[in-house]
C-alpha cells in the first residue's frame, strides 16, 4: 500500500495523507455514480453538482461530460430500460468560496469556435463510464446543451462566454452573481437541484466533503491529462496472432467448443436484446440449421459453459436459446451473399445430409457450381430418416433445408452413387466431388444368435420407423447400445407398444455420448438402464427369447477419454426379452469410393482429401458416426480444402475479431437467475402419438430471461499494467477472486501468479475465471481496465 | 514410523461404526471424521419427533459428544469435501484446507432420491432427509396447513403421522410405484391406505402427482392422475435415498450409481473403501451390485471396511436374505419391514 499511496500523492500533487483522502473521496464519488441504477438519476445527479456547486471548470466539466455520457449512451441502448428525458439544468449560485480561492487559473473566456464539449466514441449504459479516447464533437442532444450552460456558470471569479454550437445563446455571467433567470437557493427549484454538500460554507474553511472532493477533481484532472497523451488504441482490429486464439480458446469456452465455431454470445446477447432475427442469422452464419439444431444439438457448448463451473450454478440453456431465436424469427430472412464471384468450377456433393448440405452452403458462397446427389426422395440425411419425429419435427427441417434449395444450388434426389451414378463418372462431371453420404451401415450384432427373428439393427429400426414401416416390437424390448440412436431406438419401442424397454450399457451414464437432458428424459418415458453389462449372446430356439449378458467392472480410459469395460468372470447371466435392438454402431459404406480408382482410399481426417484427385470425404463419411454438429463442422472444413483444390489459394482466414466495447450491461443479480427448463409434453400425451414433439420449446419471455444469465465470455477485460495503481479495489470487489498479482506478464496460459508485492509485476485478471461482472471496471480510480469483445470468425482473405 | 491416518468422510451409522472397530484395531492412529452437517451422530428415524416438537435436537444424539474426546476421534462438523486427490492422499475442504490420509474411507451416505418423472417439479418439493431439513421445516410448520405427500418410505409415513397429529390436512397420494424399492402388491397398498386412514390421513390410492407448480398467492397447485386439483402449503416428496456421490466425480473413483467397490469394500483407487449407502458392492453370489439401505447394513458395511483398513480380509457378506431388484439393481433394504 505505501507505493499506492505513493503514486496517488504524485498524482495529486499533494501529501501522502491528503492524497490518500483524496482518493478515498474519489473513489466514494466514482462508487455512487456507479451504484446509480439509472441513467436518469446520474444525470440529474451529475448536472446538479455541477450547477449547485459552483466547482471550478474541470469538476464542472466532468460533471457535463458524465451527464451528456449518460444520456447518450442511455439512448443507444436497446436492451435496457431508456432514462427519462433530460430536464434542462437548474443554475444555482456559484461557490463563493471556490470563486475567492481558485484552485488553478479559470479560463477568462472560451473562444466561441472552440469547441468545448469532447465526446467519447463508446459509453457505458450503466455507469456512463468509458475508456475510449475522446473525439472533438459538438454537443448535439438537448441534454448536452443544458449541461454546457451549467458548465458556463460555474467558471468563477471572471465574467465567461462560451457558445453552445446547437443554437443555445451566449450568456455573460458576472462574478459572484447569480444569472438572472437561475433559480435561487431559496426556491423550490432551486433546493431540489443543488446537492446539499454544495451549500456555501460559512467558515473560513471549506468543510471535509468539499475539500475530498476538489482532491477528486485533481485527481479526475490528471487522469484526463494522461488520457490525452495516451496514443489511441481502441478500434477494431482482426488479429490472427497466436495469443488472440489461446485467449478466445481459453476464455471463451462455448464457441471454442462449438465444431462450426458459432458466435455463442452474441447471439445470445442478440435475444437479450429481443432481436431474435438477430441472433438467428448470427448463428446461421456459420451453422445452416439453427432450428433443427435447436432441437437435436449435442451441445458440447453447454458442457464448456462457465456458469456450468462449481458454485457458478448451471450451464446457460444454450441450445434452448438458439431453438428460441428459430422460433420466434421473422421467417423471410435473406440468404447471404456470396463471399467471392462465380469461380467457374463446379462441384459434385454427394449426400444430402448435414454434412453434404454444410459443404454445399460454403461451397456456394465461395463461389463454385454446387450439385448435391441424394439417394433418398427427400433430403436432410439423418435428420430426415435417422432421428425419430418426436425429438425432431420434419417440417422444421423442410423449413430450413428449403430455404438452402431458394438459394440456387441443384439438387438431384433419387440418385443412388454406386448404382445410379459412379464417382468416376462424378469426377468427370465435376472438378471435385466431395463425399458426405454419413455412416449408413449398421454394424450389426456380431454375437451367437444376433440372426434370429426379432433382433433389429438400431439403425434399421429407425430407419423403417421413420419411413412409416414400424416394426413389430414384443413386450420386453431390449436395446444393445449407448448412443443416440439406441436412447431412439428405447424410446420409440415404448411408443411402438413395448410394455418394458431397457437400454443395456457396457460402463456407465456417466460414459454416455448423449446429453444428460436426453438420458433424464428417457428415465421419464419409462426406459430401464441395465449398466454395466456386455452382451455374449442371444438366447431363443425360433427366436429372441433373451440375452445372456456378462457384468462389468470399469477399466482404464480409453482413447475417447471414457472408460472401457473389463468383464467380471462368473457373472454370466440371462436377460429375459422379446425384441432386442442391437445399436452398436454404424459405418460408412466405402465401396463407392473405391470405386474411384483406388482399392482403398484412404481420407485424411481433417482435410478430408484423398489419393485419388479431386475426391474428398466430409462429416461421418471420414470420421466415423458423431453428432450432427459435428459433422457440420468437419464438412466446413473439408468445403475450405476443396476450395483451396480449386483455386489454389485459402480465400478464408480465420481470424480473432477485437472490437472495443463498453462495460458490461448486465447487473449481478442476473448471475443468480436459475436456468429455465425445457418444457416438455407429458409422459402420456407422448406415448399416445408417435409424432407428438417432445420438446415444446420455452415461450419468448423465458428465453429472454434465460439469455440474460449468459455471462458473456466474449468481454475480455484487461489491466493496462501502465496506468494501473495498484490499489487493490478491483480486487476487492472481485466476487470471484480471480483479480490477481502477476510475477511476469506474459500469454493467458503462462501467468505466474505471487502473493508477494515485492514480486509482483502486474495486476491481472485471470480471464478464465473471471466471469465478466464488470465490478471491477466500475471501482478503478484510474480507468485501467480496457473492455474488448473477441469473436472467431473466417473473413475471405483479402479483407 | 508414523502413525496411520484414518479419514472418514461421513457421519452416520457406517462411519461411526467403522471409527469405533478402528479405534478397537490401532490405538495409536488418527483418526478423523469429517461431516458436511453440523451437528452430532444423530438418531434419523426420530426425526419426525423433533418435527412434532416431542423431542429436541440433543435428544436425538446417538451417543454423546465426549465419546469422541474419549476415544480421540477428530470430528470435523459442517465442513464439506470438495475434491479428493489419491494420488497425493489429499482431501481439500471447501475453505480450501488440505487434509492428508494414509487411509481413507468414503461413508457419504445416501440423499433424497427424486423420480426423473417428477424431476421437473424439484423446487416445489420438500425433502426430510437431515436435521437442517427437519429445524427448517419446523420453523415453517406454522404457516402450514393443507400438506400433500406423494411416495412412500418410512420417512414419510412417519412425518404424516406427525403432521396430522399436529392438526394439520394431510394428503397421502399411495401409488404402485411410489415405495421405493418396493413395488407393493394392491393387496398390500389398500392394507397400508387402510392403516393410514385410521391416523387421519385423506389417503387417495392408487393415485399419483402429475403437476404441480407454485401458486402467485403462496402455496402449490397439486394435480393428480385422476384429475383432482389440491391445494398444499407443503409437497413432501419421499422416495427413498440413492446414494450421495456427485461431488466424487471426475476424482477417478469408479462410479455408477453409487460408489463400486469389491467384495472388500474397495474402490478401484489404492486406500480408498466405501461403506453404507453410497457403496455400490459387487456380490459373486448374486453375479449383481448391490446397495444396501438402512441403519443395520450400513453399521456392518461400516464394520467390514474398517476390518478391511485394518489390513483384515473380510468380505462384505453372503447375499442378503431381503434382497429387492430395482432398476438392474439390487437393493438390501431393512427400513421397510418397519412400516
Amino acid at each position: 500500500m505505501r507505493r499506492v499511496q505513493k503514486k496517488v500523492s504524485k498524482v495529486a500533487g499533494r501529501s501522502p495523507k491528503a492524497a490518500d483522502s483524496a482518493r478515498t473521496a474519489a473513489d466514494r464519488s466514482l462508487r455512487e455514480a456507479v451504484r446509480t441504477p439509472k441513467a436518469e438519476t446520474r444525470t440529474t445527479r451529475a448536472k446538479g453538482r455541477a450547477a449547485g456547486s459552483g466547482q471550478t471548470s474541470a469538476g464542472a466539466r466532468r460533471a457535463t461530460q458524465t451527464a451528456g455520457r449518460a444520456a447518450k449512451s442511455a439512448a443507444k441502448s436497446k436492451a435496457f430500460p431508456k432514462p427519462a428525458p433530460v430536464r434542462p439544468p437548474a443554475k444555482a449560485v456559484p461557490n463563493k468560496q471556490t470563486a475567492a480561492v481558485p484552485r488553478k487559473p479559470a479560463p477568462a473566456a472560451v473562444p466561441p469556435e472552440r469547441p468545448v464539449k469532447r465526446a467519447r466514441s463508446k459509453t457505458n449504459p450503466k455507469s456512463g463510464r468509458t475508456s475510449a479516447p475522446r473525439k472533438a464533437a459538438p454537443p448535439a442532444t438537448a441534454a448536452e446543451t443544458a449541461a454546457l450552460e451549467a458548465n458556463v456558470i460555474a467558471v468563477p471569479p471572471q465574467a465567461s462566454t462560451k457558445t453552445p454550437p446547437s443554437g443555445a445563446s451566449t450568456q455573460t455571467v458576472p462574478p459572484g452573481a447569480p444569472p438572472p433567470d437561475a433559480p435561487t437557493a431559496a426556491t423550490p427549484e432551486a433546493e431540489s437541484a443543488v446537492m446539499p454538500t454544495a451549500a456555501p460554507p460559512v467558515e473560513p474553511s471549506p468543510p471535509a466533503p468539499v475539500r475530498a472532493r476538489r482532491r477528486a477533481v485533481a485527481i479526475e484532472d490528471a487522469r484526463e491529462a494522461e488520457a490525452m497523451r495516451r496514443p489511441v488504441r481502441r478500434r477494431t482490429r482482426r488479429s490472427d496472432h497466436p495469443s488472440d486464439f489461446d485467449f478466445v480458446r481459453l476464455n471463451v469456452p462455448c464457441q471454442w467448443a462449438c465444431p462450426v465455431l458459432t458466435a455463442v454470445p452474441d447471439y445470445i446477447f442478440a435475444i437479450a436484446g429481443g432481436d431474435r432475427d438477430k441472433s438467428y442469422l448470427i448463428n446461421r452464419v456459420t451453422n445452416l440449421f439453427p432450428g433443427v439444431l435447436g432441437h437435436v444439438c449435442s451441445r458440447p457448448c453447454e458442457a464448456a459453459c462457465r456458469h456450468g463451473e462449481p458454485d457458478l450454478g448451471e450451464p446457460v440453456a444454450i441450445c434452448h436459446l438458439k431453438r428460441v431465436a428459430a422460433d420466434f424469427r421473422n421467417r423471410d430472412h435473406p440468404w447471404p451473399d456470396r463471399l467471392f464471384p462465380d469461380s467457374g468450377c463446379t462441384v459434385g456433393v454427394v449426400g444430402g445430409g448435414p454434412a453434404g448440405l454444410a459443404a454445399a452452403q460454403l461451397l456456394a458462397a465461395l463461389g463454385h457450381g454446387v450439385t448435391v446427389y441424394e439417394a433418398m426422395p427427400k433430403l436432410g440425411g439423418m435428420l430426415m430418416y435417422g432421428i425419430p419425429v418426436f425429438r425432431l419435427p420434419r417440417e422444421l427441417v423442410e423449413a430450413e433445408i428449403g430455404r438452402f434449395l431458394d438459394s440456387g444450388i441443384a439438387v438431384e434426389t433419387g440418385v443412388r452413387v454406386g448404382r445410379d451414378v459412379t464417382v468416376p463418372e462424378l469426377l468427370k462431371r465435376h472438378r471435385a466431388v466431395v463425399l458426405a453420404t454419413g455412416t449408413c451401415l449398421a454394424r450389426g450384432l456380431a454375437i451367437p444368435g444376433g440372426d434370429l427373428p426379432g433382433v433389429y439393427s438400431g439403425l434399421d429400426f429407425m430407419m423403417d420407423v421413420n419411413d412409416g414401416r414400424p416394426p413389430a416390437v414384443g413386450r420386453r424390448v431390449v436395446t444393445i447400445g449407448g448412443g443416440f440412436t439406441a436412447h431412439d431406438c428405447a424410446r420409440s419401442a415404448l411408443r411402438l407398444g413395448a410394455a418394458e424397454s431397457y437400454l443395456c450399457v457396457r460402463t456407465t451414464e456417466e460414459d454416455l455420448w448423449v446429453t444428460r437432458e436426453e438420458v433424464l428424459e428417457t428415465k421419464r418415458e419409462g426406459v430401464r438402464y441395465l449398466n454395466l453389462v456386455s452382451s455374449m449372446n442371444v438366447v431363443g430356439a425360433e427366436r429372441v427369447e433373451g440375452v445372456a449378458f456378462v457384468r462389468n467392472r470399469l477399466g482404464p480410459v480409453g482413447k475417447f477419454g471414457q472408460r472401457t469395460p473389463v468383464t467380471i468372470e462368473g457373472s454370466e447371466f440371462v436377460f429375459p426379452a422379446d425384441t432386442v435392438i442391437a445399436a452398436t454402431g454404424q459405418y460408412a459404406d466405402t465401396a463407392v469410393a473405391a470405386a474411384a480408382g483406388a482399392a482403398a482410399p484412404r481420407f485424411d481426417r481433417r482435410s478430408g482429401a484423398c489419393d485419388v484427385p479431386g475426391l474428398f470425404a466430409a462429416g461421418d463419411f471420414c470420421g466415423g458416426a458423431a453428432s450432427v454438429i459435428e459433422a457440420m463442422g468437419h464438412a466446413r472444413r473439408v468445403a475450405q480444402a476443396v476450395d483451396e483444390y480449386l483455386t489454389g489459394a485459402r480465400r478464408l482466414r480465420r481470424v480473432v475479431r477485437v472490437r472495443p466495447a463498453a462495460d458490461t450491461p448486465r447487473p449481478r443479480a442476473w448471475d443468480f437467475i436459475p436456468r429455465a427448463d425445457m418444457r416438455m409434453l407429458p409422459v402420456p400425451q407422448r406415448l399416445a402419438s408417435f409424432g407428438a414433439v417432445v420438446k415444446t420449446g420455452l415461450p419468448a419471455p423465458v428465453g429472454e430471461r434465460e439469455s440474460h444469465r449468459c455471462y458473456l465470455c466474449n468481454m475480455k477485460y484487461e489491466i493496462r499494467p501502465a496506468d494501473c495503481i495498484a490499489c487493490g479495489l478491483c480486487a476487492a470487489v472481485c466476487p470471484r477472486d480471480c483479480i490477481g498479482q502477476a510475477a511476469a506478464a506474459g500469454p493467458a496460459a503462462a501467468t505466474v501468479w505471487t502473493e508477494r508485492w515485492d514480486e509482483a509485476a502486474a495486476v491481472v485478471i485471470d480471464s478464465a475465471r473471471c466471469i465478466r461482472c464488470g465490478l471491477c471496471f466500475r471501482v478503478c480510480p484510474t480507468r485501467c481496465i480496457e473492455v474488448e469483445q473477441v469473436e472467431v470468425t473466417d473473413v475471405a482473405a483479402g479483407e | 514410523m508414523s502413525p496411520e491416518h484414518f479419514v472418514i468422510i461421513g457421519n452416520g451409522a457406517a462411519a461411526n461404526r467403522a471409527a469405533d472397530v478402528l479405534r478397537r484395531g490401532d490405538k495409536d492412529a488418527r483418526i478423523t471424521l469429517i461431516s458436511d452437517e453440523f451437528f452430532h451422530f444423530y438418531h434419523r428415524h426420530r426425526l419426525a419427533d423433533f418435527l412434532a416438537g416431542a423431542a429436541e435436537a440433543d435428544d436425538l444424539l446417538v451417543r454423546a459428544p465426549q465419546h469422541y474426546q474419549k476415544h480421540r476421534i477428530r470430528l470435523r462438523l459442517g465442513q464439506r469435501v470438495t475434491r479428493i486427490d489419491p494420488k497425493e492422499k489429499v482431501l481439500y475442504l471447501k475453505h480450501m484446507e488440505k487434509v492428508r490420509y494414509t487411509r481413507l474411507l468414503l461413508c457419504t451416505g445416501g440423499k433424497p432420491r427424486l423420480p426423473e418423472i417428477h424431476y421437473a417439479y424439484r423446487t416445489c418439493f420438500t425433502t426430510v432427509k437431515t436435521l437442517a431439513d427437519a429445524r427448517q421445516l419446523r420453523e415453517r410448520l406454522d404457516g402450514i396447513r393443507d400438506v400433500v405427500v406423494v411416495g412412500g418410505d418410512l420417512v414419510s409415513v412417519r412425518l404424516a403421522g406427525t403432521l396430522v397429529r399436529l392438526g394439520k390436512a394431510v394428503t397421502f397420494l399411495v401409488d404402485a410405484d411410489a415405495f421405493w424399492p418396493l413395488e407393493l402388491t394392491p393387496e398390500q397398498r389398500a392394507e397400508f391406505a387402510e392403516r393410514l386412514t385410521r391416523t387421519g390421513i385423506a389417503v387417495r390410492l392408487d393415485d399419483a402427482l402429475t403437476h404441480v407448480e407454485a401458486h402467485p398467492s403462496g402455496g402449490y397447485r397439486v394435480t393428480t392422475r385422476a384429475g383432482e386439483r389440491l391445494r398444499a402449503d407443503l409437497v413432501g416428496a419421499f422416495f427413498g435415498l440413492v446414494p450421495d456421490v456427485d461431488f466424487l466425480l471426475g476424482t477417478g473413483l469408479d462410479i455408477d450409481r453409487g460408489l463400486l467397490v469389491n467384495e472388500y469394500l474397495q474402490t478401484n483407487l489404492p486406500d480408498i473403501y466405501a461403506a453404507g449407502d453410497c457403496a455400490q458392492v459387487y456380490n459373486p453370489a448374486l453375479r449383481n451390485y448391490w446397495v444396501s439401505i438402512g441403519w443395520p447394513n450400513a453399521e456392518k458395511l461400516g464394520e467390514v471396511a474398517a476390518r478391511n483398513l485394518l489390513g483384515q480380509v473380510q468380505a462384505a457378506g453372503q447375499a442378503p436374505v431381503r434382497a429387492l431388484e430395482f432398476e438392474g439393481i439390487v437393493v438390501n433394504t431393512c427400513w421397510w419391514r418397519q412400516l
